[in-house]
């Protein structure tokens, strides 16, 4: 019990001391961005998008406010990492639901973005 | 020994439990007069423009930071305008942007008001409820690697002339926030607005004031327009100036305009309200969206259809007028040759101009389009009487000021459009006595209709790359309606695409028609044969070729404004999907 107690009690006390952080950029390309909860995106950025399963996909950016679709990209999307870039130049300023869709237009991953 | 074992498991436990406070303060003036000091908010007036402070306290910063936060509030745009933000943190780099006033924040279902975290992941809700809502939607957006604690963002505001009673409560408030730490990919669960969620009670203000607002239907953004006040040259009767001290601005998100400096009751005053266009674009670069393009959206396939079937239905004898039309300023806007009738010459006027033949206008500005009324006048406009109303368009809005004894001034102005036969981007008329007399069918625009669930059809663009080249297709489904117009305002990136060509698949007898101007294409159909119509296969095909090396197209080409018309002229709402 007592070496139980010892172990236990080393655990809280390495709990608490301070960790080392690595600094990483807020998103990065490498981070999928449907992992992220919104994020502010500018013009030709590139985003990265995890799929498990090789097929057609849409995606769409919708906007909050209007539930306008303003536009739906047709891809071919491999099983991981897909890297895709956003163009914000045509669209209006505003908070958009980027979504992806398979071919039965069903949503399979949902996220918020800003221009 | 077992409590202990106990306690020793909970401590870890406990430690990461944190609390996000995200509160909203009143800092005082933006330019205060005596340097140091704070204005009280019992001391604001009529012009002020202050500061609201977001302020976040992390209960314990020691391992998880605030690196990224996305705060939502409404405010009421009525009493304020919102100018933007200042950036007291060097860690913060804050995106922001505001909404008109037609959305209502819905409360989620299970979060609380104050859980700003339980809001933002639950069920709540942005309802359009159209020009009754009092609040503005805006959001503040900051995603960094450093921390985000204390006074993060000051946002500006200015306080507006405001009519007498204005309830203040709530005049701005935080809605819902997502607060995370991006260096552990931590997100807080715990965000409570605390200890100021609202900012309310502002004093009303007892200066002599004036004020002007145009009643922008929903259609128009007032911040694209500008105004000022302007007096009668005296040396020149012709003329008009700006008084002494008068500003020249944008009209805020509500259409309004604080006129009080340069104001008085004695000259012979007026504003004048011009198109601006003018976009403040922090990412991609400042722009202008030109006059013609705003009145490509004014005047547009519906409106021709809508002219089309008044000159159409005017009964066995041909003598019935009224019909189509259940408002004088219909007849006003159709007769866009200015020759006093409304006839054929107007129709085919409108129709080639929509197909960008020709146009009617003699220039590109807003002085050839635009027609402003005072309110009051603009309500006894009816199909009678509009015959004897001044139909000329104008920039001009006449103020009656000369009233010594008044200390508040709020003049109102109607604006309508030669065109604009739909009044889809007019001020609603309220004629009281027009509906029961003279007007035997009245259409409004989709905007303005009741049936508005009955009046929706659906379209979708879909993009993709095909042996390099940008395809956008664009379909139509009229599901029950019989449509005999469709209209499509076409952006894309012309700084990475040029247009190429359009491929219509439509019906055989249906007028197509498409118009490249720099970054946007007009396209459409329009069918005149009786009982012919645009059904489920109609399909426009837009192909672009690459200036850059692209690998998708996400973006590149987008709707944005879209018109329909059925086979009673009805204007009909394209859900684009």
């Amino acid at each position: 019990m007592k070496k139980l107690f010892y172990i236990l009690l080393l655990l809280v006390v390495f709990s608490c001391t301070d960790d080392t952080f690595e600094i990483l950029e807020p998103v990065t390309n490498s981070v999928d961005i449907f992992e992220v909860q919104s994020t502010v995106v500018n013009d030709g950025d590139e985003i990265n998008i995890n799929i498990v399963s090789e097929g057609e996909f849409k995606i769409s950016l919708v906007d909050e406010f209007t539930n306008i679709t303003h536009t739906n990209e047709i891809f071919y999307g491999k099983v991981g990492d897909n890297k895709l870039n956003i163009y914000t130049r045509a669209l209006p300023r505003g908070s958009y639901k980027l979504l992806i869709k398979d071919v039965k237009d069903n949503i399979i991953k949902q996220t918020t973005i800003k221009l | 020994m077992k409590k202990l074992l106990v306690l020793l498991f909970l401590l870890p436990m406990l430690s990461f439990s944190q609390t996000i406070n995200i509160s909203l303060d009143y800092a005082g003036l933006i330019n205060e007069p005596v340097q140091g000091e704070v204005t009280p908010i019992t001391a604001l007036e009529i012009g002020d423009e202050f500061y609201l402070d977001v302020t976040i306290y992390n209960s314990d910063n020691s391992q998880r930071k605030v690196t990224f936060a996305d705060i939502w509030f409404t405010f009421k745009n009525d009493a304020f305008d919102y100018l933007g933000i200042d950036n007291p943190n060097p860690n913060g780099n804050w995106y922001t942007n505001q909404w008109p006033s037609v959305y209502e924040f819905q409360n989620s279902t299970t979060a609380t008001v104050d859980d700003l975290y339980g809001q933002y992941y639950t069920d709540h809700r942005w309802n359009y409820i159209g020009e009754q809502s009092f609040h503005a939607p805006m959001v503040i957006s900051s995603q960094t690697t450093g921390e985000l604690i204390g006074v993060v963002a000051r946002l500006k505001f200015r306080y507006k002339q405001v009519p007498n009673g204005f309830d203040f409560n709530q005049s701005a408030m935080l809605r819902k926030a997502s607060v995370r730490d991006n260096i552990t990919g931590y997100l807080f669960t715990d965000v409570k607005a605390f200890p100021n969620q609202t900012f309310d009670n502002v004093p009303t203000s007892t200066k002599v004031t004036a004020s002007f607002k145009v009643l922008f239907p929903e259609t128009l953004d007032p911040t694209l327009f500008d105004g000022g006040l302007y007096t009668k040259d005296p040396n020149d009767v012709q003329s008009w100036l700006q008084p002494d001290y008068a500003t020249y601005e944008n009209f805020s998100t509500d259409g309004s305009m604080n006129i009080t400096q340069g104001f008085d009751r004695t000259s012979d005053l007026a504003v004048i309200a011009n198109w601006d266009g003018y976009v403040v674009d922090a990412q991609n670069g400042d722009y202008t969206i030109t006059f013609g393009e705003q009145y490509d959206e004014i005047v547009t396939i519906s409106d021709v259809a809508l002219a089309f079937a008044e000159l159409n239905n005017r009964g066995i004898n041909q003598n019935e007028v009224g019909n189509e039309f259940g408002n004088g300023i219909q007849f006003m806007n159709a007769d866009v040759n200015g020759d006093g009738q409304f006839n054929s010459d107007d129709t085919y006027l409108l129709l080639s101009q929509v197909l960008d033949v020709s146009t009617y206008l003699e220039g590109d500005g807003m002085v050839y389009a635009s027609k402003f009324y005072p309110k009051a006048q603009y309500d006894t406009i009816t199909t009678t009487n509009y015959s004897q109303i001044p139909n000329g368009t104008t920039l001009m809005n006449y103020l009656d000021n000369k009233n010594n004894s008044k200390l508040q001034f709020s003049f109102e102005s109607a604006i309508t459009w030669r065109g604009d036969v739909n009044l889809s981007h007019s001020t609603t008329p309220n004629v009281q006595s027009e509906q029961t007399t003279t007007a035997k069918v009245f259409i409004p625009s989709y905007a303005k209709a009741t049936n508005k669930v009955e009046r929706q059809i659906s379209t979708t663009i879909t993009t993709e790359l095909v042996n390099g080249k940008v395809i956008a297709n664009i379909t139509l489904d009229p599901k029950q309606q019989k449509v005999i117009g469709a209209q499509y305002k076409v952006k894309f990136d012309s700084s990475k695409l040029i247009f190429d060509e359009i491929n219509y698949q439509t019906n055989n007898v249906s007028t197509n028609f498409s118009n490249l101007k720099n970054d946007y294409i007009n396209i459409g159909s329009f069918v005149q044969i009786k009982d012919q119509y645009l059904d489920g296969k109609t399909k426009y095909t837009l192909t672009f070729t690459p200036k850059v090396q692209l690998d998708n197209t996400l973006g590149l080409v987008i709707l944005t404004n879209t018109d329909a018309v059925n086979a009673k002229s009805e204007q009909l709402k394209m859900n684009i999907e």
